[in-house]
């Protein structure tokens, strides 16, 4: 799997992975300052990797971000600690670029040149871009449980106890609640965007 | 909205992983697609007695088991994003070949007015498709199984829960099979079991998707 990586993954693998793969280990762990810092490391491993296989649609190139992002989350269970961080996240992305495609009908496309992806973009991290995701409609559309679930604990800043003392549900509710919610916004993010 | 505000909102309150228990999901998919194709063999046998499993020619069982075990292990990696599967499908290939060449020593031997009939058997024309049927409840356990998981390679996924299925389906329908011969097993029972992994890889791409 590792000779088949893109160079974004593979290059620099070895400090770049160990990294990785060190803050992951503390952020499955529940280390959330940990999982803020792996997960904005490889928002810029993704950005590099889709601007490069997204020739034509710049524009479109965050929102995919955000789209892996998002299902790296929901899948992180998925990660078997004995395998290299990278290839996992290159799996996923791979995956959800594959799907990019699949919904606008551009098969072709996974095959453009990727000579004419200006460097500049390729170089370029003063501005941190923005997508097209607008959060507050998509929560929006989610069913009222689901919609206050996320709104308290990851919103509002309460901790999952706190969200739970409020609306009168166990942690663990409050848990699938958010849970099913993110999974429904990652259906909803594909239609809306 | 910025990278760093949605990674925010996500890292929010996260927690611990959960825990992905892949072999749980299959073992449920497993006894769900079992029971299912058992149960329609013992009712179309009119026999409920597990007994009726001791008449059941061995080496249908045995087959029937091998590719069980290969599916498993396909099916189980490929619910992950990074899958190692170049093992169970080499041993998926050795099983079916060895049976293949239990077949082709069975049609060499016999004398040549019976290799039609061992060939055919009486048979031939619904073992393959009765074995697709009876995997049926079994592929669709499998599916539900991966899409609570992760599969990234969706049609070689729905292709190990096709062979996942078809062994169940055929280890069902050995039940009610009434031939004899290795060369009618490595035909049909292969074909059926074929069929199941075909629907599978065709079914992948589609409901897999996530």
């Amino acid at each position: 799997m590792a000779n088949d990586m893109p160079r974004e993954f593979s290059a620099r693998l070895g400090t770049v992975e160990s990294e990785l793969r060190a803050l992951w280990l503390q952020a499955q762990a529940g280390d959330e300052a940990a999982y803020r810092d792996v997960l904005g490391r490889i928002a810029r491993l993704l950005r590099a990797y889709l601007r490069r296989r997204m020739a034509g649609w710049q524009d479109d190139v965050e929102d995919l971000v955000q789209e892996c992002l998002l299902a790296l989350h929901l899948q992180r269970a998925s990660y078997d600690p004995a395998q290299p961080l990278s290839a996992w996240v290159y799996a996923i992305s791979r995956h959800k670029l594959i799907d990019f495609w699949r919904r606008n009908r551009r098969y072709g496309a996974l095959n453009d040149s990727i000579d004419d992806v200006d460097e500049l973009l390729l170089a370029g991290e003063a501005i941190e871009p923005m997508s097209h995701v607008d959060l507050a409609r998509l929560l929006s559309l989610l069913p009222e449980a689901q919609r206050r679930a996320i709104e308290l604990t990851k919103l509002e800043g309460l901790s999952v106890a706190e969200a739970a003392a409020r609306i009168g549900m166990t942690e663990g509710a409050i848990r699938v609640q958010v849970h099913r919610g993110l999974k429904r916004l990652s259906l909803l993010v594909k239609v809306v965007i | 909205m910025k990278t760093k505000d949605f990674i925010d909102f996500l890292a929010t309150d996260a927690g611990p992983a959960p825990a992905f228990n892949v072999s749980l999901k299959f073992r449920t998919a497993l006894l769900a697609g079992l029971a299912a194709s058992l149960g329609i063999g013992m009712m179309a046998n009119g026999n409920a007695s597990p007994a009726i499993l001791w008449v059941v020619r061995w080496y249908k069982v045995a087959y029937a088991l091998s590719i069980l075990a290969c599916g498993w292990f396909m099916v189980t990696q490929l619910a992950r994003p990074i899958s190692r599967i170049a093992k169970p499908l080499w041993a998926l290939a050795l099983v079916v070949l060895v049976m293949a060449g239990f077949g082709v020593s069975t049609w060499v031997a016999a004398p040549a007015d019976q290799v039609s009939a061992l060939f055919l058997g009486q048979t031939w024309q619904v073992c393959s498709l009765l074995i697709l049927a009876f995997s049926l409840p079994a592929l669709a356990a499998a599916l539900w199984a991966l899409r609570t998981l992760a599969p990234t390679r969706l049609r070689l996924a729905g292709f190990a829960a096709g062979i996942f299925a078809g062994a169940q389906g055929a280890l069902g329908y050995a039940v009610i099979c009434p031939e004899e011969s290795f060369l009618f097993v490595a035909v049909w029972y292969t074909l059926g079991i074929a069929l199941s992994a075909l629907l599978g890889m065709l079914l992948g791409p589609k409901v897999l998707r996530w």
